[in-house]
């Protein structure tokens, strides 16, 4: 069996781990696994709670996340220790210990509830911290006592930290805590990654056959079809992403899909044939090799486009599963997913916070100096354009390498470098040449303004401009960086839109985006 | 109140002038009115009253239209939290924690009131499914930091007690924390024991308000923590967005780590455009429902330019028709808007006959005769017989005139709309055209509308059988459909429709059918759909196209504070005005201004005083006063010299005595103030870059 290898590995890695920690030979681990911290912590969390062969054993499994504050931690730490279950009906009391003393006021006092539990006999504890990179910006005093927890407490209990950052970088300074006793988790191989999908399967039957739903979807006997399905999965999609529970959720969304027709061919066969007693149906024939090539090749298409949109989620499994049922009998039509670029919608924006927005593109993406020759009247658009090769050639050697490096700084756009920061009167102008030159014919027209850009100057005053600019900064589409209690100076905003967005928003408007941006596309 | 201010007393360095609330002694309670010359004194408060009414009326149906907006986007809401960690797809490699999002620009926040009174309250007797669900609320402010965020949303479910009883009193040290969401657990745990619910079919909804404004950073953490205790802990999110659907604000600030753990359900709400032609559909051109103004093509063109440039929430649309309403009221006339305006005849001779009410009887005399309510030949005897009350008869027989106008007016656009839509559906693209439906209404209040129905009445003729009867039937229904008052007066129209209907269903021949109808129909759009103002005194029930007063909606207030300055006239009231020549009571800011318009970008603050010191002499000259002539010359002896302000101050301390001494302190307090009034209206900017000068901040002319 596939099996066998998986299982031997993370036996290999239990008892490892067990018998490290149950001799209590080091008080302090640190796991790094870069790739799958979270399937990492369910494996210890399982090793730890089910140990059959040291019933002494405690556990507490904490998420560094979760404990922002130390009294979190301490509350958490020794109710789980003590197995205690907080009840509402005591008033939702923390574990009492022996003396009933308080032990979350400080770490002094949480080390002495520790040495409570030394009552009868002495058990080994394990304390494990998931996600250890956190509390070096949620509780950065806790680090050096928790690795030095069994030093201090005089208890047997192994700290081990899980995390996917690197213990250098979470590191206390001065050599304040000793040095873990390291284990690496490797990245998951194509067989490990396989193998862990067809275990969860398995796990999954067994679930849908104790809820008892009519559902085949998830039935045993479509094991090794479900084999075949997850390595097309893996070799379609790991070329975008190695990791076990995207692979897996991308997975779950096309399999009912996916094995539709075979459930459907099932059906009408058992309706056709002569209906047997419950009994007998329960194994499902599964289609020959060559059905099974045109199933995969069927839906190979599709499983791109579920990575397209389910891994940036865009949307999320069970939509995507419900609206991508295909039909077999109805058409092989080519699905046509929504394109994550083209489906940009930006009809729900009034007319006036789409120019604003757009003003605010230009704003942050072309340099200030530039603005002139860009909205200025009269330049036409070969002039307004920038010259592409201005390379000097007359560098002398020295200078070479700063020329190399300004000719690097300038060539990046600014589009790469983030949104750039603007005075609010820049928007402003910026607006009206935008106004003036693509809103003249939209608008309704008005006798009494005489002068050209007259009409433009006054729309640009209006206070519904300004109220635009606010409400926009209250959606995040522009972000404010100036505090709103300084008055002194205008305000500053920065561009919180990408281009395809802008893109979007020219197009509805009409706007030439590409002549207007100082370094177009 | 007598303080004894000394001003000379060079010890005193601050004085305190207390503000005396007498200016104000001839505060009325009604604002003059716009038009004195036919208006009658309670006619203000009249007027008033009717207003109110008749917005009242405008609104609360426009607020019912609003809420069956909300309805359906409240049942999605419900449906799909109930639905909630019932519908998972299985196979996942993780629970995901419900998160619907729902975007609420255009809405009001009454919204989420209905989501938590369905969730929480409602009980729907049919299935004796009882909607007993925890909401809570989460506002920004509560949110700075993740221990905050953590006690709002603990704290506001644990602070109903799980058993209905007393609450069990827990000690703050040696129990759970407020913030720790253990503690929500356990009292869920509680909740599902007391009410022996061994299925925990009730949710913990947390509705989030204002999500674009809650710390990205706190959101990630909460969302981390939550989603490590679901599906112990039933909690669904409700996202209160104010940004649009698309692009969207969560997937462009949330990183990959976070989304995965969520499975977010957009909630889609109508397009604002649609809902918004909707309403003035069915506010203003629903034969069931007469609103007491009705408004005109302008109104409607400015409130869909508004709602499509400027701003699409519905509130703003509120504002707007709200405006309408009380700009139409300040037309004395329209006193008369309401049934029995004035009370029973009787109250009515008696407000109306008291003198001062003779020029609006005299106006409203005026414009009786002047329509067709009179009968040309009866026009040389009647005026002598004129009373009060044939006058006010003859208004009300002008209501009825109108509103039957506008019935039959809007029975007739919907019939129009009606067979559009019937048009539309069978692929008849070029009915479409451009126009929007508020397009059509407005082409229809202007009497415009004969190319589109002219249009349409022609394509009627081109229906081929199958389609014809179709037609016919849709138009037969449409007449069974109206109010019965309608039908009574349409009964021509009607009995060609029947007539037709009936030729179909004999086998008639098609061509000969389908050109009388459409002759038909056309005849009935050319009666009934013309101008509204073609009716007697139809400026009492219709704004028709009275320009909207945009500038109170959307001002240009820079626009405002320079032409204030400018030509301060046109805004202080008639009354106040005095001189006949404009210079002569320009306000000092006004005399400043035109100096701060022709300087260059620094102002020297001497040269200023000095020409403002010029004009005001110039003044006193021209009235009259002759006496201050060597002060003049005085001053004028040192015009260029800058900063010697000093000198040209002794110099004429020492010239002068008394009165123009005292006169030139006050040309300087008035400069200093007059400065100060531009410095805080922002004109000025103080660089310290060069003595005595100061920097322009507006450089545009803005004449």
């Amino acid at each position: 069996m596939v099996l066998v290898g998986l299982i031997w590995r993370v036996r290999r890695f239990v008892s490892h781990i067990t018998s490290v920690t149950s001799s209590f030979a080091l008080p302090f681990l640190y796991i790094t696994d870069r790739h799958n911290p979270r399937i990492t912590a369910s494996l210890l969390d399982q090793i730890y709670r089910n140990s059959g062969d040291c019933p002494s054993t405690r556990f507490a499994h904490i998420n560094a996340t979760a404990c922002f504050t130390a009294r979190l931690l301490y509350d958490t730490v020794l109710n789980a220790l003590a197995g205690w279950e907080v009840a509402w009906e005591n008033g939702c009391r923390n574990w009492p210990g022996e003396d009933g003393k308080r032990y979350n006021d400080s770490i002094d006092s949480f080390l002495h509830g520790l040495r409570n539990y030394n009552v009868d006999e002495e058990p080994t504890m394990v304390l494990l911290v998931e996600r250890a990179e956190r509390l070096k910006d949620n509780l950065p005093d806790l680090i050096v006592p928790l690795t030095r927890l069994a030093e201090l407490s005089q208890v047997k209990i192994t700290t081990i930290f899980l995390s996917s950052a690197r213990w250098e970088d979470i590191k206390p300074p001065l050599g304040a805590s000793p040095d873990p006793y390291f284990i690496d988790i490797d990245p998951p191989s194509k067989q490990d990654t396989i193998d862990s999908l067809i275990f969860e399967f398995r796990s999954t039957s067994i679930t849908q056959a104790h809820a008892g739903t009519q559902d085949k979807t998830y039935h045993p006997s479509l094991l090794p079809l479900y084999e075949q399905y997850v390595e097309h999965v893996y070799n379609v999609c790991s070329l975008y992403t190695n990791d076990i529970q995207e692979l897996q959720y991308i997975a779950a969304a096309r399999w009912p899909g996916f094995v539709k027709p075979v459930l459907q061919e099932q059906s009408e066969a058992n309706a056709d044939g002569d209906s047997d007693s419950d009994g007998t149906c329960n194994e499902l024939t599964l289609p020959a090799s060559d059905g099974r090539m045109r199933l995969l090749k069927f839906f190979t298409p599709s499983l791109t486009a579920a990575l397209d949109v389910l891994y940036p989620r865009l949307t999320n499994a069970t939509d995507w599963a419900l609206a991508n049922d295909i039909d077999m009998h109805a058409s092989e039509e080519v699905q046509c997913q929504p394109n994550a670029e083209g489906s940009i919608v930006v009809d729900h924006l009034p007319r006036m916070s789409k120019f604003v927005l757009l003003a605010a593109f230009l704003a942050s993406t072309n340099p200030a100096k530039s603005d002139m020759r860009m909205f200025g009247r009269g330049a036409d658009k070969q002039k307004r354009r920038r010259r592409k090769s201005a390379s000097p050639k007359k560098a002398g050697a020295q200078t070479i390498v700063a020329k190399v490096h300004s000719c690097l700084l300038h060539t990046v756009s600014q589009r790469l470098l983030g949104p750039l920061v603007f005075p609010l009167d820049r928007l402003l102008a910026i607006l009206g040449a935008l106004l003036e030159e693509n809103d003249v014919e939209n608008r309704p027209h008005e006798p009494y303004f005489e002068l050209p850009g007259e009409h433009t100057d006054m729309e640009l005053g209006r206070v519904h401009v300004y109220a635009a600019i606010t409400e926009l900064t209250s959606m995040r589409a522009l972000h404010r960086t100036t505090a709103v209690e300084k008055l002194e100076g205008p305000p500053m905003y920065k561009c919180g839109i990408s281009f395809w967005v802008a893109g979007a928003l020219a197009k509805d408007l009409q706007v030439p985006l590409n002549d207007l941006m100082w370094d177009p596309m | 109140m007598a303080v004894n201010i000394d001003l000379d007393d060079i010890n005193q360095t601050t004085v305190y002038i207390p503000f005396h609330d007498s200016d104000d002694v001839n505060t009325d309670t009604t604002p003059p009115s716009l038009f004195p010359e036919r208006d009658f004194h309670q006619g203000c408060q009249l007027r008033f009253q009717a207003c109110r009414a008749a917005w009242g009326k405008c609104l609360k149906r426009m607020q019912e239209l609003i809420h069956s907006l909300h309805a359906p986007v409240v049942e999605s809401v419900v449906e799909q939290v109930k639905k909630s960690y019932m519908d998972e797809l299985p196979g996942l490699p993780y629970p995901e924690l419900p998160v619907i999002s729902v975007t609420s620009s255009s809405m009001s926040s009454s919204l989420f009131d209905e989501i938590s009174f369905q969730l929480e309250e409602n009980t729907d007797e049919l299935f004796e499914d009882t909607n007993d669900h925890f909401v809570t609320h989460v506002f920004p402010s509560d949110c700075t930091t993740i221990t905050g965020a953590m006690k709002t949303i603990v704290s506001g479910f644990v602070s109903r007690s799980p058993t209905g009883g007393q609450d069990i009193k827990r000690k703050p040290s040696t129990s759970l924390a407020t913030y720790d969401i253990a503690l929500l657990e356990t009292w869920y745990r509680a909740v599902c024991d007391a009410r022996d619910d061994r299925h925990h079919r009730s949710r913990l909804i947390v509705i989030m308000h204002d999500f674009e404004q809650l710390e990205p950073q706190v959101v990630q953490d909460m969302f981390e923590i939550c989603s490590s205790y679901i599906p112990r802990l039933p909690l669904v999110f409700i996202l209160a967005l104010a940004s649009p659907p698309s692009p969207s604000y969560i997937r462009a600030t949330y990183p990959h780590a976070m989304l995965a753990l969520l499975r977010v359900r957009d909630c889609p709400f109508p397009l604002a455009e649609k809902s918004l032609h909707n309403i003035l559909l069915e506010t203003f051109f629903d034969p069931t429902f007469e609103p007491d103004i009705m408004i005109g093509p302008t109104t409607i063109d400015f409130a869909v330019e508004f709602f499509t440039r400027h701003s699409s929430s519905l509130d703003g649309l509120l504002s707007i028709l709200q405006l309408a309403h009380m700009k139409h009221f300040e037309e004395p006339l329209s006193v008369l808007a309401p049934a029995q305006a004035l009370g029973w005849s009787k109250d009515a001779a008696q407000v109306l006959l008291t003198p001062d009410a003779f020029p609006f009887l005299d106006a409203l005399f005026a414009r009786v005769h002047g329509s067709t309510l009179i009968v040309p030949v009866e026009h040389a005897t009647s005026w002598r017989s004129a009373t009060v009350d044939s006058l006010l008869s003859s208004v009300e027989t002008a209501r009825d005139i109108f509103r039957l106008r506008v019935k039959l007016f809007r029975v007739a656009f919907r019939l129009i709309l009606c067979v559009r839509q019937f048009m539309l559906v069978h692929e008849r693209k070029s009915v479409q055209g451009d126009q929007t439906v508020p397009d059509l209404m407005c082409l229809a209040l202007r009497g415009r509308l004969g190319s589109v129905y002219g249009h349409l009445c022609s394509m009627i003729k081109t229906l081929p059988a199958a389609q014809l009867e179709d037609f016919a039937r849709v138009v037969h229904d449409f007449f069974e459909d109206i109010l019965e008052d309608v039908k009574a007066e349409e009964n021509e129209v009607i009995s060609r429709v029947e007539t037709a209907y009936k030729m179909l269903c004999r086998d008639a021949t098609t061509q000969d059918v389908s050109s009388l109808l459409g002759d038909w129909l056309s005849e009935y759009f050319k009666l009934r759909i013309v101008a509204l103002e073609d009716a007697p005194l139809w400026d009492i029930w219709y704004t028709g196209s009275t320009p909207f007063p945009c500038e109170l909606i959307n001002p240009s207030p820079r626009a405002s504070i320079l032409a204030g300055l400018i030509h301060p006239h046109d805004y202080i009231s008639p009354g106040q005005l005095n001189g006949d020549d404009e210079d002569d009571d320009l306000p000092d800011i006004s005399i400043l201004f035109k100096g701060y318009l022709e300087s260059a970008k620094m102002i020297n603050v001497y040269d200023w005083f000095e020409s403002f010191v010029v004009f005001l002499e110039a003044r006193k000259r021209r009235v009259g006063e002759t006496r201050i002539a060597d002060v003049t010359s005085g001053t004028s002896r040192t015009p260029s010299k800058k900063g010697k302000q000093k000198q040209a101050e002794d110099k004429v301390i020492d010239e002068d005595t008394g009165e123009d001494e005292e006169w030139l302190v006050e040309v300087q307090a008035r400069f200093i103030h007059a400065l100060q009034e531009l410095d805080y209206l922002g004109f000025i900017k103080h660089t310290g870059r060069k003595a005595d000068h100061v920097m322009r901040t507006v450089f545009d002319s803005p004449e």
